[in-house]
């Protein structure tokens, strides 16, 4: 699994342990997202930047800037060396 | 009273503030929504905190009671639960005057540093004389010492250049030492790596290290006074085996 797809199922993990099955379910109406959650298998169909974009979005506009800023300590490790300009500017802010 | 004069004003009670209730949340469920997630993200924090807590507590109960193994084992633990970058348990030796780095978190990143250079940490040695070294500072000053420079925790070992690639290895920018003090007595340190600068710390690894450092002395002075009593038994039988046949 490349590093964007890893993002996406560590920021889904973590928006579970506070939000539940709610963080599933908001990741699963995101265009160009596959959710496999069993296998916990993502599949990125698209521009990636702009899927997890789209992802981080969805929680944002639910549950507000806490939830960005779970999104960005989530991917902290993994983004670190992938190149800013596949990288959403949100969690770079 | 005169009953024609006007009753005098009443004093002004003072009003609770009035929230605004932003035009595009007229029914305020956004906002109860937020908070309620804020809410929630602190008992996760809280959650986790405690899970790991627990974890050590169990290391401290159970059967190893080999100082370096306890240490070993909570520093594996608090990184791997935590997501520190490393974590590195001191110890004070009275008798050679310096500070014994008695454990670091065995993870991959850590690993591939001492690949790197061919050196293991666990096992090294810092004389107190070396003020310049952020564990030695720590444990001097018995307060928390913050460095944005890995070379202060690793010297004299790492030279200037070598700790600037270890942090490269292990994404380190910040790193905090915390002393272990237990029964108002200096024990040792330990020092905690992040990726991102202490400023920025999240709630649950603030919460964490308040409440991490106490139990992690209690862990290595538990096990050091299990130590000395093993020693002190073994002694004993020696003495009373050479009475025995003297």
């Amino acid at each position: 699994m490349d590093k964007l797809a890893q993002a996406v199922v560590k920021i889904i993990q973590e928006q579970e342990k506070i939000i539940g099955p709610i963080a599933l379910e908001q990741a699963k109406k995101v265009n160009g997202l596959n959710v496999n959650w069993d296998k916990h298998e993502i599949i990125l169909k698209g521009n990636k930047k702009e899927i997890l974009e789209s992802l981080i979005d969805k929680y944002k506009h639910l549950f507000g800037q806490a939830s960005v800023e779970v999104c960005k300590d989530a991917v902290r490790g993994i983004i670190s060396d992938v190149p800013k300009d596949q990288v959403p500017q949100i969690l770079l802010s | 009273m005169d009953p024609n004069q006007a009753p005098p004003p009443q004093p002004q009670q003072p009003q609770a503030p009035v929230k605004e209730v932003p035009a595009t949340d007229p029914t305020g469920l956004e906002h109860i929504t937020q908070e309620l997630y804020k809410k929630n993200m602190e008992l996760n924090a809280r959650n986790k905190t405690l899970s790991l807590l627990q974890k050590i507590d169990e290391i401290i109960l159970s059967s190893v009671t080999d100082t370096a193994q306890t240490a070993q084992q909570v520093a594996n633990v608090v990184a791997a639960e935590s997501g520190f970058k490393f974590v590195e348990i001191f110890i004070v030796n009275k008798t050679e005057n310096d500070l014994l780095c008695l454990a670091m978190s065995e993870t991959d990143l850590v690993k591939k540093a001492e690949g790197e250079f061919n050196r293991i940490f666990n096992g090294l040695k810092t004389p107190l004389a070396q003020d310049t070294n952020l564990a030695v500072r720590c444990v001097k000053e018995r307060k928390v010492e913050v460095s944005h420079d890995l070379f202060e925790l690793l010297t004299p070992y790492f030279s200037q250049e070598e700790s600037k690639k270890v942090g490269e290895i292990t994404g380190v920018i910040a790193t905090l030492a915390y002393p272990l003090i237990v029964r108002e007595e200096i024990i040792g340190a330990i020092a905690v790596g992040f990726a991102q600068r202490e400023e920025t710390l999240t709630a649950f690894d603030r919460d964490l290290l308040a409440r991490l450092t106490g139990l992690i002395g209690i862990a290595i002075d538990n096990a050091l006074l299990y130590q000395s009593l093993k020693e002190a038994n073994e002694k004993l039988n020696v003495l009373a085996q050479k009475q025995g046949t003297a």
